[in-house]
C-alpha cells in the first residue's frame, strides 16, 4: 500500500524492488567482463590479474546481494548505494587503464547509470551521474585528446544524462501509477449513519396520541 | 472482462510512458546541435545536419504537442517514430564525415532511444526493434570496416557495444516486467492487506 507510505519509506521500497534490476545487471556487465578477458586479453599481465581481480570482487558481491535477495533478508540501503558506487569505480578504473578517452569500456557507464536512474531517489540519482560525469570527463581529459574529439566527448557525456533522466522520470510515474491503481482498488468507506431530524411540535404531539392509545 | 484490462493496462503504458520517449528525442535533438556547431567544417555539412535535424523536431514536435493535447500517439507511431530515430542514426554513423563505420563515435546515440523503447513499448515489439537496430549497426560497421572481422581487438570493441546495447534493452524490458507486476499487485486489495 505504498500511497499510504511515508515518502521515505516509499523509497526504501522502491530501492529494494529495484536490487533485481541493479543485482541483474551487475550479472551482465561481470560475464561481459570475463568473456573478454578470457577472448581478447590485450592487457599487460599485471593489468590483467588486477582486472580479473576486481571483476571477481563484483562477482562474489553480488553473489551475496543475490543471497539476501533469494532469502529475503533485507539489504542496508547503505549498502546498495556502496556497491553502485564500486560498480561505477570499476567502470572508470577500466577506462582509466584502457587509455581514457580512447577506451572502449566507457559505454558500460549507460547500462549502470540506467539501473541507477530507476532505482535511487532523484537526490541520489543526482549525486551518482553528477559524480560520473565529473570522473568520465575528467578521465577524457587526462589523456591527450584531439581537439576534433571534443564534440563527441560531449556527446556521451550529454547521452549519460539524458539516460538518467528518462529513467528516473519513468520511475516518477510508475509510482504515481501505482499510487493511482492502489487509491482505486481501496474499498469505499461505509456512508456516515443519519442521525433522525428532530420532530417538530405537531409530531410529537402525534406521538404522543399514538403511544397512549391502548390497542385493542 | 480480463483481456479487456490487459489492454487497457497496455494503453495506459504507451500514453503514459511516451513522454519518456518525447525526451529521449529531444536529448538526440540536443546533440545534433552540439554537433552542428561544434564537429562541422564545411557550409554542406551544416546544411545536412539541419536536414536531418529538422525532420526528427518536427516528429517530435509533433508527438510532444498531441501529448500535451491529451491525444498521445498510438503503439503503432511510437514505433514506427522510434524506427525514423535508429535510420537517422545509423545514416550519422554512416555518412557523418571523418572516420565511419567501427571509427564513428556517434553510435552511442543509439542508447536512450533503445532503452526508453524497452520501458514503454511491450516486448513483443521491444525485442524485434532491439535486434533491428544491431542488424543495421553491425552491418553498416561490417559495410565500412570489413577488416573488423579479421580483428581480435576490434571484434572486442564491438562486442562490448552490442553487448552494452543489449543490455540497455534488457534491463529496460526487465523494470517494464517489475513496475507491471507492482502495479497488478498493489490494484489487488487481498494482496495489499495481506
Amino acid at each position: 500500500m505504498s500511497h499510504s507510505l511515508s515518502k521515505p519509506l516509499a523509497a526504501t521500497e522502491e530501492l529494494i524492488e529495484g536490487q533485481k534490476v541493479i543485482i541483474v545487471a551487475r550479472w551482465m556487465f561481470v560475464l561481459t567482463m570475463l568473456l573478454l578477458t578470457v577472448l581478447a586479453p590485450n592487457l599487460t599481465v599485471n593489468r590483467l590479474r588486477l582486472q580479473l581481480l576486481g571483476t571477481f570482487s563484483l562477482a562474489i558481491f553480488n553473489f551475496y546481494l543475490l543471497a539476501q535477495l533469494i532469502t529475503r533478508k533485507p539489504t542496508l540501503q547503505a549498502v546498495i548505494y556502496l556497491a553502485s558506487l564500486a560498480d561505477l569505480l570499476a567502470i572508470s578504473f577500466g577506462v582509466r587503464i584502457q587509455g581514457g578517452f580512447y577506451s572502449p569500456g566507457f559505454v558500460f557507464y549507460y547500462p549502470a547509470l540506467l539501473v541507477i536512474s530507476v532505482v535511487f531517489t532523484p537526490t541520489m540519482l543526482f549525486v551518482f551521474t553528477s559524480s560520473t560525469v565529473i570522473i568520465y570527463a575528467l578521465l577524457a581529459v587526462s589523456t591527450q585528446i584531439w581537439i576534433n574529439d571534443v564534440p563527441f566527448l560531449i556527446l556521451r557525456l550529454l547521452m549519460m544524462v539524458a539516460v538518467a533522466l528518462c529513467g528516473n522520470h519513468f520511475r516518477e510515474i510508475e509510482q504515481a501509477r501505482r499510487r493511482a491503481a492502489a487509491q482505486a482498488a481501496e474499498p469505499l468507506p461505509p456512508p456516515p449513519a443519519e442521525e433522525p431530524a428532530p420532530l417538530s411540535v405537531a409530531d410529537r404531539h402525534l406521538t404522543r396520541l399514538v403511544e397512549n392509545r391502548s390497542l385493542p | 472482462m480480463k483481456s479487456t484490462s490487459f489492454s487497457q493496462e497496455a494503453a495506459e503504458d504507451i500514453f503514459f510512458g511516451q513522454i519518456v520517449i518525447i525526451w529521449a528525442r529531444w536529448f538526440l535533438i540536443a546533440a545534433g546541435g552540439v554537433l552542428t556547431l561544434l564537429a562541422t567544417q564545411t557550409t554542406n555539412e551544416v546544411m545536412g545536419a539541419v536536414y536531418w535535424m529538422g525532420i526528427l523536431i518536427a516528429l517530435n514536435f509533433f508527438i510532444h504537442a498531441r501529448y500535451l493535447m491529451g491525444k498521445p500517439a498510438n503503439q503503432m507511431l511510437l514505433a514506427a517514430a522510434g524506427g525514423v530515430d535508429v535510420f537517422i542514426i545509423t545514416l550519422l554513423v554512416w555518412f557523418w564525415p571523418g572516420p565511419t563505420g567501427i571509427e564513428n563515435h556517434l553510435y552511442i546515440l543509439y542508447y536512450p532511444i533503445l532503452f526508453t523503447f524497452a520501458l514503454v513499448l511491450p516486448p513483443a515489439l521491444t525485442v524485434p526493434f532491439t535486434l533491428v537496430t544491431l542488424a543495421f549497426y553491425l552491418g553498416m560497421c561490417v559495410w565500412e570496416t570489413p577488416y573488423i572481422l579479421f580483428s581480435v581487438t576490434s571484434i572486442k570493441v564491438i562486442g562490448m557495444r552490442l553487448v552494452s546495447l543489449v543490455a540497455m534493452s534488457g534491463l529496460g524490458m526487465f523494470y517494464w516486467r517489475i513496475q507491471r507486476e507492482r502495479r497488478r499487485a498493489s490494484a489487488r486489495p487481498e494482496a495489499r492487506t495481506a
